[in-house]
């Protein structure tokens, strides 16, 4: 089982305001779905039984136009149903669009890529404190926390069911979304859009935690990676700076800024590799570097060839990166 | 007595309903003969192919159309299988992706477009009273083209050429850029096919049906060469 099962990924199981109420919504269409199915179905059986006793239909103009009063009033009621769940769901939808005012709120950035979600929380008072990570999304419990949508490339969507509905990542605009998270957890989350081959391995894991772990978890996230200290680390640095790793990926501290793969300043502190592919221990870690292709046909890093002590180096870095 | 109805042996006064047409009552057996023969059903493999009644024609979609139902049905209970739990390994990402287009291509354009259409072609003239659609051999040649269509669509499919794209094909996803090979082209040759069926059935069915709601009466010609002089 991947992280983020410790919750059942379940709109089912609202862990938010605005799931609670989508949850409600539903459970509303369910038991009058249910209801008006069961009646239907009761008066089918009740005209079938009927049709089998009668052998004479009986058409009296008596019986005529109790027929005409029963299809009225089923045509009535039906419309009724139909109109009450029009406006429960439009209620509903107008509630959890409604952006909320509120000023402790957070703003993150999500930009989807193929396959796999860049997380920032931009910083405009001191930019180089920006936060960048992937595939994980901190926030604070009991905030409402708004999620500015975009994308790199292909259409995605988000979806973190306990605590919000599906919003998609458009080419070219930015969507925005709100959710909150009532108690500590964490939520997995998954692309809700068709983007490709690996669609299906675009996961991220959503940790709502007390205000104040989370204003430490960031605190850590915005600084810069450190100094490797052991001769292993420092030749696997090298090895990170001689391989094509800085072409695609950043780490803030070194020479490496490119943004075309996942940002790895804090990489070993996130819960999963390869967006919810892999848990993320230094053999996972080892393999993908190797071929990650192998592991997510598709996946736009390329195999690396290195040799077998230069990986123990470049892993004994990567695992200062925390 | 369905045959006996010409148009040389109606009486229409405007002022008369259809129903009210008044029938002269001469003997007709030559023309009896000549229309059976006309109207008679072909036989043989020969006559299946070149059958171009619309009741036949519109049973073929129907029953076609369903067995795509079929299809996309067991398609989508795939998927749910695979969905029933987070991470599940019931179907490949990449063998997902073709289910997932080939459910919602076949749902959309094999069953729901196509049973429409047989729907139409089978009581459209039956309705307004034609012995076919305007145009029966433009609307035989609609349902093989669907036929095609859909046979091409899964042989793609089963040589791993199935497109992965959405129902819909969607961009960009279905572009260059997110979408190499083959694939992208099979949604489109399937919809092309499909779509022209669609078209040609409309055509065929609509001549008549666009003639009654206008109100063009019997006498004008133009439910006749609907009927009979078209062939
Ligand atoms: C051509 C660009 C490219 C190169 C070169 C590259 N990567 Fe990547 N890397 C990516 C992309 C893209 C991803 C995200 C793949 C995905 O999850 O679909 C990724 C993912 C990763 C991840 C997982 C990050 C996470 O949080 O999921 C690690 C770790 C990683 N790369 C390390 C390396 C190392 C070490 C090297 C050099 C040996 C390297 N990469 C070279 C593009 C690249
Ligand atoms: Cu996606």
């Amino acid at each position: 089982m991947m992280v983020g099962a410790e919750t059942i990924q379940s709109a089912l199981r609202p862990a938010g305001p605005e799931a609670a109420r989508l949850t409600d919504l539903w459970w509303i269409f369910f038991w009058t779905c249910a209801s008006f199915y069961a009646a239907l179905m009761a008066f089918f059986v009740a005209a079938w039984i009927r049709g089998r006793q009668n052998v004479e239909p009986d058409v009296t103009p008596a019986t005529e136009r109790s027929h005409t009063t029963a299809v009225t009033a089923a045509l009535i009621v039906s419309a009724i149903g139909l109109l009450a769940l029009l406006v429960t769901s439009v209620a509903a939808g107008r509630a959890v669009g409604k952006f909320a005012t509120n000023s402790n709120q957070l703003e993150i950035e999500v930009t989807g890529h193929q396959w796999w979600w860049e997380v920032k929380y931009p910083n405009p008072a001191a930019p180089n404190q920006q936060v960048v990570t992937a595939n994980e999304m901190h926030i604070p419990i009991n905030t409402h926390v708004l999620l500015r949508l975009d994308t790199r490339d292909d259409i995605h969507s988000l979806w973190i069911p306990n605590l919000h509905g599906k919003r998609d990542l458009i080419p070219g605009r930015v969507n925005k979304i709100f959710i909150q998270a009532d108690r500590p957890g964490v939520y997995r989350g998954q692309c809700a859009e068709l983007c490709g081959l690996q669609h299906a391995h675009m996961a991220l894991v959503v940790v709502a935690e007390e205000p104040e772990k989370f204003a430490e978890w960031k605190k850590r996230e915005s600084l810069g990676a450190p100094t490797p200290q052991t001769p292993e680390q420092v030749r696997g640095q090298q090895v990170f700076l001689g391989a094509p790793c800085a072409n695609c990926h950043n780490i803030t501290g070194i020479d490496a800024s490119a943004t075309l793969g996942p940002d790895l300043t804090h990489v070993r502190s996130r819960p999963t590799l390869a967006a919810g592919m892999l848990l993320n221990t230094r053999g996972n870690l080892a393999g993908w570097i190797s071929n990650a292709p192998a592991i997510k046909p598709g996946a736009q890093m390329p195999p690396n060839q290195l040799a077998a002590g230069e990986l123990q180096d470049l892993l004994a870095y990567l695992d200062t990166l925390r | 007595m369905p045959f006996n109805i010409q148009h040389s042996t109606f009486l229409v006064r405007p002022e008369l309903q259809m129903s009210e047409v008044i029938i002269d009552q001469s003997d007709f057996s030559e023309e009896r003969a000549t229309l059976e023969k006309t109207w008679a059903p072909a036989r043989g493999v020969i006559g299946w192919l070149t059958e171009t009644g619309h009741k036949q024609i519109g049973m073929r979609y129907i029953v076609t159309a369903f067995c795509f139902f079929v299809l996309g049905g067991i398609e989508a209970a795939l998927m749910r299988i695979q969905l029933a739990k987070a991470e599940n390994n019931f179907l490949n990402p990449d063998l997902y992706n073709q289910i997932f287009t080939m459910h919602g291509s076949t749902m959309m354009f094999l069953f729901a477009v196509p049973i429409m259409l047989g729907m139409g072609v089978y009581f459209v003239p039956l309705m307004i009273g034609t012995r076919n659609v305007a145009f029966p051999k433009l609307n035989a040649y609609g349902y093989f083209i669907y036929v095609a269509g859909g046979i091409f669509l899964y042989v793609m499919f089963f040589i791993g050429a199935g497109p992965d794209a959405g129902w819909f094909s969607y961009v960009p996803l279905s572009g260059p850029t997110f979408d190499a090979g083959k694939r992208a082209d099979t949604w489109a040759q399937m919809i092309t096919f499909s779509f022209q069926a669609a078209r040609a059935g409309d055509v065929a069915q609509s001549h008549p049906a666009v003639c009654v709601v206008d109100g063009c009466d019997v006498d004008h010609g133009h439910l006749r060469d609907a009927g009979g002089n078209a062939r």
